[in-house]
């Protein structure tokens, strides 16, 4: 009995929001950036004099895990883990954990595919580096969707009232 | 869901690297140009190492040492991977043409051993003269057996030859097929499809009857032996062609001779391992490269050599291979 009242405590619910947020898209643009610094590493092994440009593309795939752990701090803060706010009820802690999950799986699948998208533009920069603009815009259309899971994790976040 | 390996740093790097691919319209000013010493010129231009300034008949060293080159990078991108293999047969089973003859005919044939097979030639040599396979590839061991059986029986260098060239094919099919790679497999059933083809236009021409023909079949294709068979019989083997990827090329290549034909043979290739140049992650494009550098090194070898030979340009010219870029 100890052990159920524990799981559905409000702030440990509201914690396992947070880390759901923060670790799935922080795998996703480890991920990602992964795959777009090794395709920039193997231009920069032939083509040193790339290395800038080629940097704005291996970064694209970051921001998914910077957008996870904006919502992972903001749910730490108000279920009073950061900070000395009130602690929530399980049913609040429950909403916090849903709040967190929209970024957490958007996050880690865009910040893969994303990396993927930025390698491919690796490929342009390689041959022909005056398009270093169209590779950043393939790259960044999958940007959106990670945006659209932070949008959504935050509406959530924003609803939800404590105390 | 099983995922695809990438490759990005590979594939990234291959990519620089074709951008020293000489297109179709620099080799054609290569054959254009009156002397060869500014052909060389063009080659150090795109990355040839020790091109030769003086004397142009040592170009063939810097071909095979920028093929060495290119196979070398390709290992040293993907070490686990075994497709390379599929373009160093080749090689293995010219080395074996050369030792079986070598020892059959008693003549010396050294300067026809080639470099960069997946065997060491010495091990090859070892293995005919024990004649003891088990360290070599099954197939090659069957392919060596078989080239000895049928010349024990026939006293012709010349089936050494055809046996030793199925084996080749037979040993891509199967490598091909371990890589489970879709492309790889399309080249190399194409590239046995091709095979197949220029056998068979080449023995009709000779009017040698179908049995000849399935001496020189090599597996590993897409068409079977037995619609080579119902082609042999017709006066119009074009209509049996119909309905597979090789009915216009066969069209137009009978009607043109073997060189046009080889030509054809090469571009279509090309064409199909062009698909490659938009794969941003995968293999693709490193076999890719490596065919473009193999046919690049080719076109290179006609041109210097006609040039070498004051061929005219437009000739060279019509013998000039499609290039990747």
């Amino acid at each position: 009995m100890e052990f159920l009242s524990a799981i559905s405590d409000g702030q440990f619910l509201a914690i396992a929001g947070a880390a759901i947020a923060a670790l799935f898209a922080g795998m996703g643009s480890a991920k990602g950036t992964s795959i777009a610094g090794q395709a920039a590493a193997g231009v920069v092994t032939e083509d040193p004099g790339k290395f800038g440009q080629l940097l704005v593309l291996q970064l694209l795939p970051g921001t998914q895990g910077l957008y996870g752990f904006i919502i992972a701090f903001l749910i730490l803060s108000k279920a009073g883990i950061i900070g000395g706010a009130a602690v929530p009820t399980a049913a609040q802690g429950f909403q916090l954990l849903a709040a967190g999950l929209p970024i957490g799986l958007v996050g880690y699948v865009s910040g893969i595919y994303q990396g993927k998208a930025a390698a491919a533009g690796v490929g342009i920069v390689a041959k022909k580096p005056e398009e270093l603009g169209k590779a950043i815009t393939f790259a960044a259309i999958v940007e959106t969707y990670a945006l659209l899971g932070l949008l959504v994790s935050f509406l959530a976040y924003n609803g939800i009232t404590i105390g | 869901m099983a995922e695809e390996k990438i490759y990005p740093y590979a594939v990234a790097r291959i990519r620089v690297l074709e951008k020293n691919l000489l297109s179709k319209q620099t080799l054609n000013q290569m054959a254009d140009e009156k002397e060869i010493e500014s052909c060389l010129r063009t080659l150090t231009e795109y990355g040839y190492d020790n091109v030769p300034e003086g004397n142009a008949r040592e170009f063939e060293q810097v071909l095979s040492a920028e093929l060495s080159k290119t196979y070398a990078v390709i290992r040293e991108l993907v070490p686990e991977e075994k497709f390379i293999n599929i373009f160093l047969y080749k090689n293995d089973y010219q080395n074996l043409k050369v030792l079986l003859k070598e020892e059959v005919s008693g003549i010396d044939g050294t300067q026809y051993i080639v470099q960069g097979g997946t065997e060491p030639v010495e091990k090859l040599k070892q293995s005919i003269l024990d004649r003891n396979y088990t360290d070599l590839p099954k197939i090659m061991g069957e392919a060596i057996e078989e080239a000895l059986e049928l010349y024990s029986k026939t006293q012709s260098g010349q089936m050494i030859d055809i046996a030793l060239d199925r084996g080749a094919f037979r040993q891509m099919a199967q490598s091909a097929k371990e890589s489970e790679n879709a492309f790889v497999i399309g080249y190399t059933a194409r590239v046995c499809d091709l095979t197949n083809l220029k056998s068979f236009l080449r023995m009709r021409h000779m009017n040698k009857d179908f049995g000849a023909f399935m001496n020189v079949f090599v597996e590993g294709g897409d068409i079977s032996s037995s619609v080579f068979f119902n082609a042999y019989g017709t006066d119009n083997p074009t209509d049996q062609f119909k309905g597979t990827r090789y009915d216009q090329i066969f069209e137009i290549g009978s009607e043109k001779g073997f060189t046009e034909f080889e030509k054809m043979c090469d571009d279509f290739i090309m064409d199909y391992v062009k698909s490659a140049k938009y794969i941003a992650l995968t293999l693709e494009p490193l076999i890719a490269y490596l065919y473009a550098k193999e046919s690049e090194i080719k076109t290179v070898r006609i041109i210097l050599t006609s040039k070498l030979n004051q061929i005219s340009s437009e000739i060279i010219k019509e013998r000039v291979r499609e290039a990747y870029v």
